[in-house]
């Protein structure tokens, strides 16, 4: 445990807003706690709606939720009372509201599930993913952490390069200058059919723009290029987005970027996760007129 | 230069060990477990024995979750704690002490505060629940009607629909519902649609709209496509649909939604388990969440 503290007494930084409930009525939490306070209650709800297509009885309740038949049927029995299962033949389907519960509930499991479950959301800093973001953070469900390991701090850096140079369109949140991940960004799009779009700070443009002018020029000319420059913050996330994957790296909470850890989601919810989140940048900087700078 | 300018092994050393906020033994061994599962695919009721846990402790206790409230925004003493919510001294000792040993909240000289994932699960618990008030403050507009069409994704963020309200038909003014969306669309600038019923005064709405220049998108089912348009004049239509600020759309399965949307409002109107429209009753918000929520439903809809 001491460990534990250790780590999180770097992290009391995060800012949701006004994360207080000043009106907020405690002892409106008992239906809350009807559900989440027994694991049977919980677990039928998650199976009548996981097997909805299915006619659930008793025994295929047993048989999902691990518990006695008089469990089961006590349970039930409680969870009708409270509206949110009803029974017809021996046969339990959700209510109206048993299945909108049971999908909230679905939503709180799978989010509190990723931030638990790995560190990456602990060590870092995650100011700059604004709570909507954090809030469906369960796009990112079927994410994989990519990890330096001691006898190869090279997988990261490896898998991004490998995944930038297969890309069409690209859509990044840059934080950083470095010339090992824009050669390959400017290499890639210059060769593919794709357009790059780009958000940085003034000063990682002006690094950007003095050692790859060239090839800045040539992708205006060919119309492939656009750029957005946020002023007044500095950038602590990098975000790659394209079609076919969305790839997150973040900072540590001491200000420093970390290359060792990556996110990275194929599926079509965490692609989507990203573009929106790649969007809310690109909406908070200004366009670069490219014209004027060609 | 690969991989080496910013590496700090005692991140990376953090990252590979599994050191998790509010565990006890048999989580680091489910964990375990489910790392090894090489399909990645999880059942969500044993993600649920992960988190089972946290989620009881958390919100169990009135006590605690009023602990956590108070401080929330900002680091507070034990004094300050009682003053605020008014808990018995002894009640907020026993409970800081077993918040801290989880490891869900921190000290320091000037007192308690929420540690990041505790200030993030205790927002998803406070929205867990007001979802539930919105549930039980509609109702009567959700039970037993259909609401198939609205996709879990948004069902998941129902909460969205907080600020609305439910406009019915009454006994004195049965058109209630009718003449008030009517009112609304009537000097619209922008506006989506999905029908599957036809109401003579929609098309004429919609005609008058387009001409005026309105932007407009339709989604009609197939059954009423032809008669809808046909109780427009044509010669508008083709200019709407010339000019591109009129766009239909028709769909080949019924799709038992009415939803119609601005930038200012959106309308939800349900289907009944009979497959009849309720007529009767439609939810109606012009709070910046609701609309955006309707938006994207709509776009999901009018895209698939």
């Amino acid at each position: 445990m001491a460990q534990i503290m250790n780590n999180t007494q770097k992290c009391d930084d995060l800012d949701l807003g006004n994360l207080k409930e000043e009106t907020f009525d405690f002892s409106n939490f008992q239906e809350l706690r009807n559900i989440i306070s027994s694991e049977s209650r919980s677990k039928i709800l998650l199976s009548l709606y996981l097997h909805r297509y299915d006619l659930n009885n008793v025994e295929s309740l047993k048989n999902e939720v691990k518990k006695p038949s008089p469990y089961i049927l006590n349970s039930v029995k409680q969870l009708e009372i409270l509206g949110l299962i009803k029974r017809a033949n021996k046969i339990f389907y959700l209510t109206s509201k048993g299945t909108i519960i049971t999908i909230i509930f679905l939503k709180l499991i799978e989010n509190i599930y990723i931030f638990k479950k790995n560190d990456f959301w602990t060590v870092h800093n995650l100011k700059q993913i604004p709570h909507e973001f954090l809030n469906h953070i369960y796009f990112l469900k079927d994410g994989k952490y990519v990890c330096s390991i001691a006898n190869d701090l090279t997988i990261p850096i490896r898998e991004y390069l490998k995944l930038i140079k297969s890309s069409k369109d690209l859509n990044i949140v840059i934080p950083i200058f470095s010339k090992t991940h824009l050669d390959e960004i400017f290499k890639s799009t210059i060769e593919s059919k794709g357009n790059l779009k780009m958000v940085a700070s003034k000063e990682i443009f002006n690094l950007i723009f003095n050692s790859y002018q060239e090839k800045i020029d040539f992708l205006i000319k060919k119309n492939k290029i656009e750029l957005w420059m946020v002023n007044n913050f500095d950038l602590e996330i990098f975000l790659t987005n394209s079609s076919d994957f969305s790839l997150l790296s973040l900072f540590f909470r001491d200000g420093h970027y970390d290359n060792a850890n990556l996110l990275l989601d194929k599926s079509t919810k965490g692609i989507e996760w990203g573009l929106k989140l790649f969007n809310y940048y690109k909406d908070k900087g200004t366009i670069i007129q490219l014209d004027k700078v060609l | 230069m690969i991989g080496s300018a910013n590496i700090r092994t005692e991140d990376m050393k953090i990252l590979s060990e599994s050191k998790l906020i509010g565990n006890d033994d048999k989580d680091i061994k489910l964990l375990n477990k489910f790392d090894l599962n090489k399909n990645g695919n999880i059942k969500i009721l044993d993600k649920f024995d992960f988190v089972r846990g946290d989620l009881k402790f958390l919100t169990n206790s009135q006590i605690r979750l009023e602990i956590i409230n108070s401080i929330a925004n900002s680091v507070k003493p034990i004094r300050d704690i009682h003053k605020e919510t008014d808990l018995p001294y002894s009640a907020i000792s026993l409970n800081i002490k077993y918040l801290e040993e989880k490891g869900f909240i921190q000290s320091n000289h000037k007192g308690y505060i929420l540690n990041n994932l505790t200030k993030i699960f205790f927002k998803e618990i406070v929205e867990f629940n007001r979802s539930i008030n919105v549930i039980n403050k509609f109702f009567d507009f959700f039970n037993d009607h259909k609401f198939e069409e609205i996709d879990e994704e948004f069902l998941k963020d129902i909460v969205s629909l907080d600020n609305s309200k439910i406009i019915e038909s009454s006994l004195i003014d049965i058109y209630k519902v009718h003449n008030t969306i009517i009112d609304s669309i009537s000097n619209s600038k922008d506006i989506y649609c999905i029908f599957n019923f036809i109401h003579p005064d929609y098309p004429i709405i919609f005609q008058d709209l387009i001409a005026n220049s309105a932007d407009i998108r339709l989604l009609l089912s197939e059954s009423i496509y032809s008669d809808f348009k046909d109780l427009m004049k044509i010669e508008i239509v083709n200019k709407g649909l010339k000019d591109k600020n009129f766009n239909l759309k028709r769909f080949k399965d019924d799709k038992n939604i009415f939803l119609i949307g601005s930038k200012e409002f959106i309308y939800l109107g349900l289907f009944k388990e009979d497959d009849s429209f309720d007529q009767n009753r439609v939810l109606f918000s012009t709070n910046d969440d609701a609309i955006k929520w309707g938006t994207e439903l709509f776009n999901k809809l009018y895209g698939s």
